[in-house]
């Protein structure tokens, strides 16, 4: 054996062991590509089967979507159609705002008037009172000057009554004494008595005095500002000065001090007051 | 007649490194088949995909 069949015999042993033992590990480790195609062709499967799946939930999503969409067409339709109407309101709205806006402008500016208006027929009133008051016054006073000159009136005219009545007497009288005398003269005897009808007038005597006034009612007919008028006069008994209590049922309400009387009534000024009177106020000398 | 003598072997080592690579290679051989029947059923048929 040569040499070189022995170099060739090393070298072709030596290449067998490498070269099979690189075969031995590539098949070892190679992939089992049947298993690995049956599993990527499994989860092909169950893909195909989830699209599937998945294609039909979308159809019928789609559906469902196409279903709503109608439904929510016509409500947004009728939401529309209710918003148009809605504005159209808030429109008229809007405008009977403004219109009753100028309104209650023009009520304010009337408003504001009439208050004015108001507080200047009170001043008026109240002047007016005042000078009502003053009148009411002053016609008091006239009144008791009327009732005193028709006082003097009747008096004078009961006095010239009283004089026809002894003037027609003493003619009647001188009459008589003219007979008298034109008989005497021719002889003949009369009576020494005249024949008078008139009577001789009785002295006018002096009223006997008022029942004392220990207690008068009455009743405030009249109020002014601080001056009342009450409901019996001189002819009951009231005087200049006298004090009257104004009551209300039990209340003390004030007094009136009487500066003017007249016949059938009579007027005071206010003192303690310490409510104001009213019409229908019960006045008496004791409480 | 010295041409017809009969060989005479040199040396026993180179013929039983010889059979050693032979017996490498048949079990490599054996090693492959094996594993190709055990993982797809067949020794010598490509595996064809089913469409």
């Amino acid at each position: 054996m040569s040499t070189l069949t022995k170099i060739l015999i090393v070298l072709l042993s030596l290449f067998s062991f490498f070269l099979c033992g690189t075969v031995v590990t590539y098949v070892g480790n190679a992939n089992n590509y049947k298993k690995l195609y049956e599993a990527e062709k499994s989860a092909k499967d169950v893909a195909l089967a989830e699209k599937a799946s998945a294609l039909r939930q979308y159809n019928e999503q789609v559906d469902e979507f196409k279903k709503r969409t109608e439904k929510f067409t016509g409500q947004i339709q009728l939401l529309e159609d209710e918003k148009s109407k809605l504005v159209a309101d808030l429109r008229t709205a809007e405008r009977d705002s403004l219109k009753y806006q100028a309104r209650a402008d023009s009520w304010q500016g009337i408003l504001t008037g009439f208050e004015q208006t108001i507080a200047n027929l009170e001043q008026s009133l109240k002047v007016t009172q005042e000078q009502l008051d003053t009148v009411r016054k002053a016609d008091i006073q006239e009144k008791q000057e009327f009732n005193q000159l028709t006082a003097r009136l009747y008096e004078t005219l009961v006095q010239l009554e009283t004089l026809r009545a002894d003037k027609r007497r003493l003619l009647e009288e001188k009459t008589a004494m003219e007979d008298q005398f034109r008989k005497a003269s021719g002889g003949q005897t009369v009576s020494a008595k005249a024949n008078v009808v008139t009577p001789r007038p009785s002295l006018a005597a002096p009223v006997s005095a008022m029942p004392g006034a220990t207690d008068l009612k009455g009743l405030i007919t009249e109020v002014g500002e601080s001056l009342v008028s009450v409901s019996i006069g001189a002819a009951d008994g009231v005087s200049k000065g006298m004090i009257f209590h104004v009551t209300r049922g039990d209340e003390f309400v004030c007094d009136v001090m009487i500066t003017d009387v007249d016949t059938n009534k009579a007027a005071g000024v206010l003192d303690l007051k310490i409510q104001q009177p009213r019409i229908g106020d019960t006045v008496s000398t004791r409480l | 007649m010295s041409s017809m003598r009969k060989p005479v072997s040199v040396s026993d080592l180179y013929t039983a490194i010889l059979a050693l690579a032979t017996g490498v290679v048949l079990t490599t051989a054996i090693f492959v088949a094996v594993k190709c029947h055990t993982d797809y059923g067949e020794i010598f048929t490509i595996f064809q995909s089913a469409r």
